[in-house]
Parts: C-alpha cells; sequence; structure tokens
C-alpha cells in the first residue's frame, strides 16, 4: 500500500482545509475511508486517482527519505522525503529558496548533505556513482553550453560524455537536434539563436542521451508560448519513449498540463504531494463547479509573503 | 581515453574560437613585440649605437691607466670627457656636450647626473652607475663579512661575468662594456661558460617569450573554470556527467598547452623573419624552453583556478599579479631586477618561471652553457609538477558545501 501523505483533512469526506492549524495527516489509498468520500464527493477525480494508482504502482526511480542540508546555520532542507515512480512526470514545486535546488544538486551527488538517505535506480547516489549517472540527464537553469561551439558539437560534446561510441554519438545527436527543433540551426553558434531556441539547446544537450531519469529545471524561463508549446511538447514525448521526469517550474500552469504528480516545497521539506487535482482540493473553500487553479493553491499552502 | 581526446578536441575548438584568447596569446605578442622591435631594435646594436657623451670627475686624481682603461673598455657605448672637476663636468653638461656627468666620490661610488627628461643615453648611464654601485657595495659587505678570503671567489666570479675582457682583478670593475654589464646583470653564466657578444633588445624579446609562455596560464585556469560545478553552469554540466572530473579536465590542459604553444610559435616565427629576432643555431632547445614554458604556464593556471571557490575576477588578478610581477622581478619592463635579486633573495629567481624561461632562452640561443640550460628546464619541469600536484590534490574533491 502507498502512502500520499500530506493532504490535510478536518471533517470526514467534506473538505480539505489547508491553512487551518490542522494537523497534517497521512491517508493511505485505496480503501482509506476519507478516499471514499472523496471519491465519492468528487466523481470526476477518478480517472486520475487510477492513473496515480498506477503509477504508485510502479518501481521507485527516486527515493529520497530525511535529507537535511544545512549551510552554516541556515537548515535549507529538513527531512525531505520523495519517491519518484518510473515514467512518471514528477513536479517539484517550491517558493523561491524553499529548496528545490538544494535537493536537486543533493540527489545528483554535486552537495554534500548532512543526513538522509538517496537511492537512484535502487542504488545509493555517491558522487562517485558514475553507472548511475550515465543513466542521468540534467537540463539546469540557466543556459549551460558553450558559446564558441555550435549546435551540433555543443550538443556532441555533452552527449559524448555520456556515449564513447562516435557512430552511436552522432545518431544521438541528430535525434537530439531533431526532437528540440534544431535542425535548420546546427552550424548555429548560440549567441545567433533566440531566447527559445537556445532554452531547446540546453535540453538537447541534457537529453542527447536518452536518459531514464531527466531532471529539467524551469526549462521554459522566459520563452514565448510556442517555443514553451514545443517544449512541453517534447517532454510528454520523452515521457513516452520511457524517461522518468522531475519537473521544477514557477509556472503552473505547466504543472497542470504535463505532470502526474506534484510535491510542494517549503522550508526545506515536502508540504503537500499528488496530483493536481488532490492538491487542488486542499483548497479551503473548494468548488467543484468552480475549482481553483493551482497558482491559487499553492498560494494558499506556501502563503503570499514574499520570498527571498 | 575517449572521453580525454573528446574533451581535448572539443577545448583546442574552443581557445581557437575564443577572441579574448587569441588576442593575448596571439595576436598581443606580436604587437608587442613590433613594439619593442621599434622601441629598442637598433638603439643598441653594434651599427647603429650612438655613443653618449659623459663628463667624468672624481673627488681624487685618477691615475692615467685607470682612464685608459675605462675608455677602452667602454668605447662601444661611451664617449667620455676626464674634467678636473665637478664644475667642469656640470658646464659640459650644461653645453650640450655631455648627456649625464659622472662623479666618483671619496669612497669610489658613482653618482650620475642627468638632465630633466634626459634621453635613453642618459637611462643607460644611470644603469651603468646602478650596477657599479651595487657590484662595489656587494664586495664591500663581502670583505666586511669575510675579509679578503671571502672577496677573492667573488672577484673570480665577477671576471667570469665579463667574458672576453682582462683577466686580472684589478682592472675588472672598469673593464666591462655597457652590453657586459647589461648581459651579465641580466643572466649571471654562474657556470663560467664564455659568453658571447649580444644584442640588448634581444633580451627584451626572450623575457616576452617568457611572460607569454605564462600567458597559458590563462588556458589553464579557463579548464578549470569550465569544468567545475561551482564555478561555472557549463561546469555544473560536466559535473554531473558520467565521464571522470580529472579525465576531462586533464583533456582541457592538453589542449590549453597545445594552443598556447602553437601561438607561441607562430609569435617566435613573426619575431625572427619579420622583426629579424635572432634565437641562435639550436632551435630545438628555444623550442623544448617554450614547450617547457607552455607547461609551466598551464600548471599554474590550472594551480591558481583550483584554489578554493573563489571569484574567476580575484583569480584572474593573482594570475596578472604573478605573471607581471614574475616579468618585471626578469626585467622586462627595464631595471635590473634580476640581478638585484640574485643578490638580495636568489630564491626568487630560482621559482620565477619568467626568469627561468629567460635563463633558459638567453643560455640556449646564445650558448650560454648546457648546465645552465638543462638546470633552467628541470626547475621549471620541477615547478610544473607541484603546481600540477597541487592543482589535482584540490580538485580531488568531488562534491561542494555549496554551489
Amino acid at each position: 500500500m502507498s502512502i500520499i501523505p500530506l493532504l490535510k483533512l478536518t471533517e470526514k469526506g467534506k473538505h480539505l482545509c489547508p491553512g487551518m492549524s490542522g494537523v497534517y495527516r497521512i491517508f493511505t489509498c485505496p480503501g482509506d475511508e476519507h478516499d471514499f468520500h472523496l471519491r465519492a464527493f468528487y466523481g470526476k477525480l477518478m480517472k486520475d486517482r487510477i492513473r496515480r494508482e498506477d503509477i504508485l504502482m510502479k518501481e521507485s526511480v527516486l527515493e529520497v527519505k530525511g535529507l537535511v542540508k544545512s549551510y552554516k546555520e541556515l537548515k535549507a532542507l529538513c527531512g525531505l522525503d520523495l519517491d519518484v515512480k518510473k515514467g512518471e512526470i514528477f513536479g517539484l514545486l517550491g517558493p523561491n529558496g524553499s529548496g528545490k535546488t538544494t535537493a536537486m544538486n543533493c540527489i545528483l551527488g554535486l552537495l554534500n548533505y548532512d543526513s538522509g538517505s538517496i537511492r537512484v535506480f535502487g542504488q545509493e547516489m555517491t558522487p562517485s556513482s558514475y553507472d548511475i549517472r550515465r543513466r542521468i540527464g540534467v537540463v539546469p537553469q540557466n543556459v549551460a553550453v558553450s558559446d564558441e561551439l555550435n549546435v551540433q558539437e555543443n550538443i556532441d560534446f555533452f552527449c559524448g560524455l555520456y556515449v564513447d561510441d562516435k557512430k552511436e554519438r552522432k545518431l544521438l545527436t541528430d535525434r537530439a537536434i531533431d526532437f528540440a527543433g534544431l535542425s535548420q540551426f546546427r552550424k548555429f553558434r548560440p549567441k545567433k539563436l533566440s531566447g527559445g531556441l537556445l532554452r531547446r539547446l540546453n535540453i538537447a544537450c541534457g537529453i542527447a542521451h536518452r536518459p531514464e531519469l531527466i531532471f529539467l529545471d524551469e526549462p521554459t524561463v522566459a520563452v514565448d508560448p510556442q517555443s514553451r508549446s514545443h517544449i512541453l511538447d517534447g517532454i510528454e514525448k520523452l515521457r513516452e519513449d520511457g524517461a522518468t521526469i522531475i519537473y521544477t517550474t514557477h509556472y503552473m500552469e505547466e504543472v497542470e498540463q504535463i505532470c502526474d504528480r506534484v510535491a510542494i516545497i517549503d522550508a526545506g521539506k515536502n508540504i503537500a504531494l499528488g496530483t493536481v487535482d488532490e492538491l487542488k482540493r486542499l483548497a479551503a473553500h473548494y468548488d467543484p463547479d468552480n475549482p481553483p487553479t493551482l497558482n491559487d493553491i499553492f498560494l494558499e499552502i506556501t502563503g503570499k509573503q514574499l520570498r527571498d | 581515453m575517449k572521453k580525454f581526446l573528446l574533451s581535448f578536441q572539443t577545448y583546442f575548438r574552443i581557445l581557437f574560437r575564443t577572441k579574448d584568447q587569441l588576442f593575448w596569446c596571439l595576436l598581443f605578442p606580436i604587437l608587442l613585440s613590433t613594439m619593442f622591435h621599434f622601441a629598442f631594435a637598433g638603439l643598441i646594436t653594434e651599427t647603429n649605437f650612438t655613443k653618449i657623451p659623459v663628463a667624468v670627475s672624481s673627488a681624487y686624481p685618477l691615475p692615467g691607466r685607470l682612464k685608459t682603461g675605462v675608455s677602452d673598455a667602454m668605447k662601444d657605448v661611451l664617449e667620455i670627457t676626464f674634467t678636473d672637476s665637478v664644475e667642469e663636468a656640470e658646464d659640459l653638461l650644461r653645453n650640450g656636450k655631455a648627456e649625464g656627468t659622472v662623479f666618483l666620490d671619496k669612497h669610489l661610488a658613482m653618482q650620475v647626473t642627468v638632465p630633466p627628461g634626459s634621453s635613453v643615453g642618459a637611462s643607460i648611464l644611470a644603469g651603468i652607475a646602478e650596477n657599479y654601485n651595487l657590484v662595489r657595495a656587494t664586495l664591500i659587505q663581502t670583505y666586511k663579512e669575510d675579509g679578503i678570503t671571502g672577496l677573492l671567489p667573488l672577484l673570480r666570479q665577477l671576471l667570469r661575468t665579463m667574458p672576453g675582457k682582462s683577466t686580472d682583478a684589478s682592472s675588472a670593475g672598469t673593464a666591462a662594456s655597457t652590453r657586459d654589464i647589461y648581459s651579465s646583470s641580466f643572466v649571471a653564466n654562474a657556470d663560467g661558460s664564455k659568453g658571447v657578444d649580444i644584442d640588448l633588445s634581444r633580451i627584451n624579446f626572450y623575457s616576452l617569450i617568457a611572460m607569454f609562455c605564462l600567458f597559458a596560464s590563462m588556458s589553464g585556469m579557463a579548464a578549470v573554470i569550465m569544468t567545475q560545478a561551482n564555478l561555472s553552469e557549463f561546469g555544473k554540466r560536466i559535473s554531473l556527467s558520467s565521464a571522470s572530473h580529472l579525465q576531462i579536465l586533464s583533456g582541457f590542459l592538453c589542449a590549453g598547452f597545445l594552443v598556447q604553444l602553437i601561438c607561441i610559435l607562430i609569435g617566435l616565427t613573426y619575431m625572427h623573419f619579420a622583426l629579424g629576432v635572432d634565437f641562435g643555431s639550436d632551435t630545438g632547445s628555444i623550442l623544448l624552453i617554450t614547450a617547457a614554458g607552455c607547461l609551466s604556464g598551464v600548471c599554474l593556471g590550472f594551480f591558481v583556478g583550483s584554489i578554493g571557490a573563489m571569484k574567476e575576477s580575484t583569480k584572474n588578478a593573482i594570475l596578472m599579479v604573478i605573471i607581471f610581477g614574475g616579468s618585471a622581478a626578469a626585467g622586462l619592463f627595464g631595471g635590473n631586477g634580476f640581478i638585484e635579486i640574485e643578490h638580495s633573495l636568489p630564491v626568487l629567481n630560482r621559482i620565477n618561471p619568467v626568469a627561468l624561461i629567460t635563463d633558459a632562452v638567453y643560455a640556449g640561443a646564445l650558448n650560454g652553457g648546457p648546465a645552465r640550460y638543462t638546470k633552467d628546464i628541470l626547475r621549471l619541469l620541477l615547478i610544473s609538477a607541484l603546481l600540477f600536484a597541487g592543482g589535482v590534490i584540490m580538485q580531488r574533491k568531488k562534491s561542494y558545501e555549496s554551489l
């Protein structure tokens, strides 16, 4: 039985009331009494529920338990738990400074952490886990390519860090170029590319070696709707090809569009986890005919005060 | 190995496409050497040099033999007029018949007077006096500390540094020509090898080459920055890959070394064929020292780049201080830094890569002695090895406390 933590409950089967001083409860599904009420009350969520359960049946690709990381006196992560299943698009949301990037860097073995455990593909992740890293792709928030190399050379280089065989590398590079819609810009240097094309190049460099687990850190920042749509379609395509995706963004509509499950992190720990619809039901005054947006929920859960 | 080759090839490409890199490592040496050519070439050459008129007076009558000896020794450089009094010498200076006056006081210290806004000739004169006084002070100090027994080896050494001149100690202090003083002040023939005539402007070119060898440190440091997760996004991506960080870094460093070597070779070719700088007949030894110089430059950049989580600008500043400070200490920008350091803190000359490279190029080009050349190369390689080892130790850390 899988555990869906952190949905806030007040009265049985009625409203989920985040923001009140109730205690976070962990409820299980299916068969849980509260869950039954929820299903009955929100019938339209059934499909979504089943999908979630399908996901939860799958094996874990990433398991993070009790992750703690401090920067001197500042606690960046306070016992973070994550469980990402194979083949899902997992949204990692949180206000600025909530610990998302720190969590990702710890998971990827870049940052030391104080305590907790990180397992990727069932194995413990360490800074020298090169075998695990070979199966991971990372698309950083900032465009990380060389201005002196053209599109093809950049993708080829980053692909070459994972793939030794030259022929295979060439095929993968061509595939990534096609995937990102950069065929016409193969010989362009990054400085000649628009913001959207740059973002696509950034993504192509991260996924060229066909990783099984992909971290996408705000890949659609400052791009136009067309590029964003292209990127989001691409992410769905990656999932269809079997990749598991961990996606961080501040654009809630993107999360609604593509994420199977979402974790909201604040102050270094996850404060909500579930599908988008489950999270929506956390609204204090939920109206199924006029459901709140994920953005409303996010603000309700994390508060409206400005963050660093 | 494949990842090493991939990173080598990629960084090689990147460096040759980086405009800053090309400017500093290729264009700047060519521009500066051209400038040096017009500033110095022909100034102190055998054919074009105009003798510097100088009026010499002393606190006590100089023996005729000494006067003749000095005049003969300096005949290529100075046009000496001995006067009976300081006033008479000053008259010559005022009338423009002398570019400077030299006064030997009762302690035989040399005092030079040159008019304000003086010419290059007057500067050379001041340089000669400075050297003379330095040698004199050293001799006196040695005599005070060790007596005549301590003085003898020094005199013997002094004689060796004044090649082709009188071998008797009495004339050693005055027999050196300007060229000898300059060349000996720059690079002492410590192994007693026979010296040769030297075009002074060459030394500037040699120091220039040394400085540009150390410019390889820029690509060395850039390699570290491009591969380190806490210094660049590019580095973060590399650190997250399944490739060994040190393997990628090694490829980058080797590419940096090769690119700098190619740039230097282009520079040397330009200096030789376009500017007519003579590097002697032993091309192989010049190439070897240039390669060793580039290696030490890359290792220096690797070491400085690997120090902690300093900002790139701070690391750049450290490199510039080392390169330009080292060049100044080796005498690139004039003065007698090398000889003064040789007297006061010789170990600095042994660890200053610019001084070592200059000295080795000098020794290689002018047959200054295989022993000295070999020692310089070995010292450079040792320094490179130490810097590289230090860098590797600092680079071994695989994860960070913060990014």
